[in-house]
């Protein structure tokens, strides 16, 4: 295993630079953080700096902790990841005021409630819309970044994945599990090895097969949206396309896009979206969930040139299915920005993945 | 979800013009405006890459304006090579099917172009309880790459697989068209039946297959269910008729999609109704009566939806309750092969194996029909047609799966070398079959 393990983790980190940025469980003990960041990218931690100081604080862990089954003590244990759990739900409250200061300042008054309306300080208003339509809407006040939309879609898919009972712990906890699991067989070297690996190893190479999917699904959503404008994605966890046990759309139609000089700040958005998520209350379930295989669909365009998901020109969405959307907008929208509307939708196509993501329990 | 996707996913070609959607339909002397109903009807069967993202109005376009340049053609015809650039990056194939052998000038026909792309999903599982790992039926999105093919290697008597298709695709139309039922009766039960090993479940699925891929402009997607009729029997007493019920109600789900042709196989169905008469006897608990009661009964449910197809296989036609019988309204009797069929199946595999270089040289076989105008006379040319056409005579009676396993038995058993000629070949055949006659016998004697 050695070697190769390595040339793994070396290739998997590699894509995690391009798809992932560390979101560290904000805690008051800082030096685990830094551990666990550790295990992930450098240049992630680059990107925090140049993104500036509201970064430090940013709880974008997407852990609601409704998930009954999270028994993730074991892998934390070392980490006294308790408390970093519990911290998880305090990192949301601060949120709460901040959010006024991304309102850009050219709103007008009338935008300005309008904002406050839509986007949900109405905390119940949104939870009821979750409950009764299967809906979250989440309005950013402004443009975001291609890249920031490939983010969403990406946070999202391992938040549902993980909230949904198909990974035992979170995407950040299954690599840092890797991480430790490599370093531990490093340090047993040769024949020490042979005789513990029987015993819990199941779930390590389980748990490395998800990881290699999972990243291998990201790292090609990524390549997809910087060839294509995607304006809905959809998560099918079930069976097949056309009946799928659950389906998830994330819809961006409403989202404007622009340069990076004049959008958002991803963070924000992020940190906005799963505060909303978690105050909707979407995607927890007391009944414990069968493991079942993921497919992601995207709309893009026909002539984008992506070569590894498989066109689907005649896929329409399952409506015998209960859909839950997460619907992502901007509330305001400035001059010169690229309004989504204007497109001609029939040169758009649904792509599937060719693999699903098997989701494993312990 | 906003309009404009709808329409998209609907297939393009279709949409631009409503009689288009008719297509499918003219052979039923549908009557045409345009002054081209008594034209003859000829299907081309376009099959687009599953990699090409092209639009399917584009791909007519150029599929038309190939089919303009080679306009003559002499029976069926397959072009999967292209002089057009688009069609060679887009479309694996382009065939003219189910036309008589006979000269066909495209230019005076009415062309149906149905396009296609296969699914390669695979069968998904359709459960019916949530803890349970057992799949109640297997589940297909047609036209499926699994059932590619199985239609041309289906070889039947003369006119059986285009009445099937004509019969179910006219009881599919008069359901369309809402003709009232109590008025003119018919429904869309197909029961095939007939000894083991004849390809009455491969029929089915072909025969979805292509419907799904006839009727694309009506119906823009195929499903295929198959149910493992086993899995509908509980272990709990009572059970078994919730489990049907269940079953159904699956079923039903895709049945409300209005967009989706539905077929349901039943295969091997008299191990479902055969039970009510066993029952009656004692033999059988009353929870198999429920059973039999609850398929009926669910069957007459979900007949009424005119996207529905149900298809029957049964081995022992006495067995089946003669109330399942009665509710069938097609029951075709698929036999053994003849001579002339198994002559053409042998054909088949020899022109595989060829073509896979297990037979080398490759020599010219002739068909029936060259036979026929040859008169059946000796000679250099017809010397190895008339011996496979000996070895057919004598495999007469054998089912058409032993018939398949011929080829492969001959070489296993009887070739002395791995490549051979079509000479050596044909003798081996000729000793596989005597083979499989004299073990069929052994078998026949110890029961």
């Amino acid at each position: 295993m050695g070697e190769e393990g390595l040339g793994k983790e070396v290739e998997v980190n590699k894509i995690m630079t391009v798809i992932t940025k560390v979101e560290c469980v904000v805690d008051s003990r800082g030096e685990i953080q830094e551990e666990r960041c550790d295990g992930q990218t450098r240049g992630a931690a680059r990107e925090q700096a140049t993104e500036g100081e509201t970064e430090k604080s940013s709880g974008l862990c997407p852990i609601v902790p409704a998930n009954t089954s999270a028994a993730n003590k074991d892998v934390f244990k070392p980490l006294n990841g308790e408390e970093a759990k519990e911290n998880r739900d305090s990192t949301v409250a601060p949120e709460n005021q901040q959010h006024n200061s991304f309102l850009p300042g050219h709103m007008t008054g009338q935008q300005e409630s309008d904002y406050s309306r839509v986007c949900g300080d109405d905390d119940e208003e949104i939870a009821r819309r979750a409950r009764v339509e299967g809906r979250v809407d989440v309005v950013f006040p402004g443009s975001v970044t291609q890249d920031g939309c490939c983010r969403f879609v990406c946070e999202l898919f391992k938040c549902v994945l993980y909230q949904r009972q198909q990974l035992p712990m979170t995407y950040d906890q299954m690599v840092f599990f890797q991480k430790q699991q490599l370093t531990t067989t490093q340090l047993e070297e040769g024949a020490v090895r042979k005789s513990i690996k029987p015993s819990g190893d199941s779930t390590w190479q389980r748990c490395q097969r998800t990881l290699r999917e999972l990243d291998e699904v990201l790292g090609h959503l990524e390549v997809l949206f910087s060839l294509s404008y995607v304006p809905r994605v959809l998560f099918m966890l079930g069976s097949s396309g056309i009946l799928p046990t659950e389906l998830y759309e994330i819809n961006m139609e409403a989202l404007v896009q622009g340069g990076s000089d004049r959008s958002l700040r991803t963070s924000l958005c992020l940190r906005r979206l799963f505060r909303t998520l978690f105050v909707a209350d979407l995607l927890s379930d007391v009944k414990p969930v069968r493991i079942m295989g993921t497919t992601v669909m995207a709309l893009a365009h026909r002539d984008c040139g992506v070569e590894w998901f498989k066109p689907k020109v005649d896929f329409r969405v399952p409506t015998r299915v209960k859909r839950q959307v997460i619907s992502l907008a901007s509330g305001a929208t400035g001059s010169g920005q690229r309004k989504a509307d204007t497109r001609d939708w029939d040169d758009y196509i649904w792509f599937q993945t060719p693999v699903t993501v098997k989701g494993f329990c312990k | 979800m906003t309009a404009p996707y709808n329409a998209e996913s609907l297939p393009t070609v279709y949409r631009m013009n409503g009689e288009k959607m008719e297509v499918g339909w003219v052979h039923h002397q549908q009557p045409c405006e345009n002054g081209v109903a008594d034209r003859v009807e000829v299907h081309i069967e376009v099959h687009v890459k599953s990699q090409s993202t092209a639009r399917r109005t584009e791909v007519r376009t150029h599929v038309l304006a190939l089919l303009d340049r080679h306009s003559l053609v002499i029976g069926s015809f397959k072009w999967t090579e292209f002089d057009d650039d688009f069609l060679t990056k887009n479309v694996e194939s382009v065939s003219v099917v189910d036309v008589d052998a006979q000269p066909l000038d495209l230019k005076t026909s009415n062309l149906c172009v149905h396009i296609f792309s296969l699914n390669d999903d695979g069968p998904s599982t359709l459960t019916l309880e949530e803890e349970e790992e057992l799949s109640a039926a297997n589940h297909w999105l047609l036209p499926a790459a699994e059932f590619h093919g199985i239609w041309e290697s289906l070889v039947y008597e003369e006119g059986i697989k285009t009445q099937l298709l004509d019969y179910v695709s006219t009881a599919i139309f008069f359901s369309d068209k809402n003709v009232d039922s109590n008025l003119v009766a018919w429904n869309r039960v197909v029961l095939l039946h007939g000894p083991p090993g004849t390809g009455k479940t491969s029929l089915c699925k072909a025969l979805a297959q292509k419907l799904s891929i006839r009727l694309s402009g009506r119906y823009s997607y195929g499903q295929f269910v198959e149910i493992n009729s086993h899995s509908l029997f509980s272990k709990w007493f009572s059970e078994s008729g919730k489990l049907v019920t269940k079953m159904f109600q699956k079923i039903q789900e895709l049945i409300d999609e209005k967009e989706a042709l539905v077929f349901v196989l039943i295969d091997e169905v008299e191990s479902l109704t055969a039970a009510r008469n066993a029952s009656q006897a004692g033999t059988e608990p009353s929870d198999a009566i429920r059973v039999v009661n609850s398929v009926l009964t669910q069957l007459d449910q979900i007949k009424r939806h005119s996207n529905v197809v149900i298809l029957t296989t049964s081995n022992v036609t006495e067995k089946i309750d003669l109330a399942f019988v009665d509710r069938a309204d097609i029951k075709q009797y698929i036999g053994l092969p003849s001579a002339r069929a198994i002559f053409n199946i042998y054909l088949s595999c020899l022109e595989e194996l060829m073509k896979r270089q297990i037979i080398y040289p490759r020599q010219q076989l002739l068909n029936l029909e060259e036979l026929d105008t040859l008169d059946y006379i000796k000679s250099e040319v017809t010397g190895l047609s008339l011996h496979l056409q000996k070895i057919a005579e004598r495999s007469v009676g054998l089912s058409g799966r032993t018939l398949r396993k011929i080829p492969f038995l001959a070489h296993a058993l009887y070739a002395k070398k791995s490549v051979l000629t079509v000479e050596s070949f044909l003798n081996a055949m000729d000793n596989a079959v005597a083979h499989q006659i004299k073990e069929r016998e052994k078998l026949v004697n110890c029961i």
